[in-house]
């Protein structure tokens, strides 16, 4: 068990050391740096110079990259060039309004998707399965804008009842908080929805079919403790790898749904950053994601070796 | 000796020749087929056949303010924010989309075959260092790599088809490595890798026809991912550039308006939504008509 989570651990760390590495050279591949644009365009190259040698631009990158890496881990995630601020006090309100979206959009999607996606699986070519079948291949089918106008013409232009764009800002309460997530929470959910269920459909009608199963049909055990009992450990736990990806995605790639409900989450932010070429907050949101990510399918892997001794048995 | 031999390519083996016949052979391949060649057709003939252009504003129109006209004679789906012809903004729309998205498709499904069948036939190293860059790259949704790339180098036509070739390459990869294991100890193989046939000869002439079944749908599921990407990159400003008309732009400018008017934003999304089924429903067909080992094959890797 250990040794187990040691392993996953040691291989989530390289994985985010390579993210970083990867994070800090595209930056470092730009031409020019922080003191060619402090300074004006016909500044003495003396004084260029000066200036890295203040900044510690002039030592070797992989020094600086070390420098870069250890301020992160103590916090300190450097300044924003665009809003002159420190970027700390400008990512936190976002990441608590992402982790407010994705965890709403988790709840409303994830065990709907689940209970559906194995209903359709246990009874394939059904009306039921038809009908749930189409409802996934028409949301995947549609770009995500596209879904996400749906919630917000039915129930904000045509019911008034929820706002169509959000209007967060810095230290609002959460209750009122909710009320701007709840749509984008939904339309992410359709999205996810429509993945997750046929993932666990084609997973269930695999395990309907397989051999143990026939064999406690002609044992003469009930449908519902077939179902109950014998389906839905095996089904279940090869799903959570794929789970997890879609857990990833509801907290990191949901950018295009936020821009929809004008949504400040860590997304937008990154959007926003690229539009000003604020490459300080661009590194330390794309790390934050990564980092996001990374956790989603560490738990992700740990949850299925847990459950799927099988899985165990491939590692 | 011989008799021994197991020649398999007589139930897998698919040829492009056959293509044809394998859409039209159920309900769906026909549907699909009719959607696509629309698609096509359109794109390809819009601009002579249409009195407007993507940009052109009628001056002469009685109305004095021009936006958001209603459907009539003269704007069959009624005009935009702007006051362009929406029916010709949407017809003229999938042109630079489908230019993008067949370029990334084609450019990752060469990557991805070579890297997948190599990692497949040859094992060791390859094989490992695809399998963790697979997993890596699965671990983050796509659009936070191209947006980082986009941050650096633009978002000009060829970087992002660059970018999405290449982004996906090491998934396609993946599959493709899926669908070559069961082949590498098939007897054909053994007897090819006997002959003395170089690597090259035995990925293009030996393993390749025998897994193009899969490839094909591979290819058919990518296209609609890059449609919907290049689309969605367009929907935040970092695909076609404004004056141009593009599916996701259109739905970006007037997708706040819906409440004014619903078919500047309704149409461009009908025309993507349409083109996607219509390749996936393609792809179904295919993967219909393919023995049942092979589609099985794609779906179990799909699943993890």
């Amino acid at each position: 068990m250990l040794r187990l989570v040691s392993k996953l651990l040691l291989s989530s760390l390289c994985s985010l050391l390579l993210m970083g590495v990867l994070v800090f050279m595209l930056v470092e591949k730009l031409p020019g740096d922080a003191c060619t644009a402090l300074l004006a365009q016909d500044a003495q190259p003396e004084r260029i110079e000066q200036c890295r040698k203040s900044l510690g631009l002039d030592l070797p990158s992989s020094e600086r990259f070390v420098v870069w890496a250890s301020n992160l881990l103590k916090g300190d995630l450097g300044w924003s060039l665009a809003k002159r601020r420190p970027v700390s006090e400008i990512i936190w309100p976002r990441l608590s309004n992402t982790l407010l979206l994705g965890t709403l959009a988790a709840l409303l999607s994830i065990p709907l998707a689940i209970v559906l996606g194995f209903l359709a699986g246990l009874r394939p070519g059904r009306k039921s399965d038809n009908w749930i079948s189409l409802a996934s291949i028409g949301a995947m089918a549609l770009p995500e804008f596209v879904v996400a106008l749906g919630p917000m013409y039915l129930f904000s232009f045509a019911t008034g009842w929820l706002p169509a764009v959000s209007l967060l800002y810095d230290a609002q309460p959460v209750s009122e908080q909710i009320q701007y997530a709840i749509l984008p929470a939904l339309s992410i959910a359709l999205l996810v929805n429509a993945h997750i269920m046929r993932t666990v459909r084609s997973a269930t009608i695999h395990v309907m079919n397989s051999h143990y199963i026939q064999m406690a049909r002609f044992k003469g055990v009930t449908p519902t403790s077939i179902v109950l009992r014998h389906a839905v450990r095996p089904t279940l736990a090869p799903c959570t790898g794929t789970l997890s990806l879609y857990m990833a995605w509801i907290f990191c790639g949901v950018v295009v749904v936020e821009k929809v409900f004008n949504y400040p989450g860590l997304g937008m932010l990154l959007v926003n950053a690229i539009c000003e070429r604020d490459y300080p907050v661009i590194q330390v949101t794309c790390m934050l994601m990564t980092l996001i990510c990374i956790a989603c399918s560490f738990c992700g892997d740990l949850c299925g070796q847990l459950f799927d001794p099988r899985q165990r048995e491939c590692a | 000796m011989n008799t021994s031999l197991t020649l398999p390519w007589h139930h897998n083996r698919l040829t492009v020749t056959q293509l044809p016949r394998l859409c039209l052979s159920n309900r769906s391949g026909r549907l699909g087929l009719f959607l696509v060649t629309l698609h096509l057709v359109i794109c390809l003939s819009a601009h002579s056949l249409l009195p407007f252009g993507f940009s052109f504003l009628d001056y002469a129109s009685q109305h004095p303010d021009r936006i958001f006209l209603p459907p009539d004679m003269q704007h069959w789906l009624g005009t935009d924010a702007m006051g362009r012809d929406v029916l010709a903004r949407t017809l003229l729309g999938g042109a630079e989309a489908m230019q993008v998205a067949v370029l990334a498709t084609v450019l990752s499904m060469m990557l991805g075959l070579l890297l997948g069948i190599s990692a497949g036939l040859y094992g060791g190293l390859l094989d490992i260092v695809v399998c963790r860059c697979t997993d890596l790259f699965r671990a983050i949704p796509w659009i936070l790599p191209l947006l980082m790339v986009i941050a650096l180098f633009g978002h000009s036509l060829l970087t992002l088809i660059l970018v999405l070739g290449l982004f996906d390459a090491f998934d396609i990869a993946r599959v493709i490595r899926g669908a070559t294991r069961p082949q590498v100890n098939q007897d054909y193989i053994v007897a090819a890798r006997l002959r003395g046939t170089s690597g090259t000869t035995l990925i293009t002439g030996e393993i390749l026809p025998n897994i193009t079944g899969i490839v094909m749908v591979e290819a058919a599921m990518r296209l609609t991912w890059m449609l919907l990407r290049f689309s969605s990159l367009s929907f935040l400003g970092f695909g076609a550039s404004p004056p141009s008309a593009d599916w996701g732009l259109m739905i970006a400018e007037n997708g706040p308006y819906i409440a004014v008017s619903l078919w500047p934003a309704l149409a461009p999304a009908i025309a993507l939504g349409s083109l996607i089924i219509g390749i996936n429903l393609l792809a179904d067909a295919i993967d219909k008509a393919l023995p049942g080992n092979l589609s099985r094959t794609v779906d179990q890797e799909s699943a993890q």
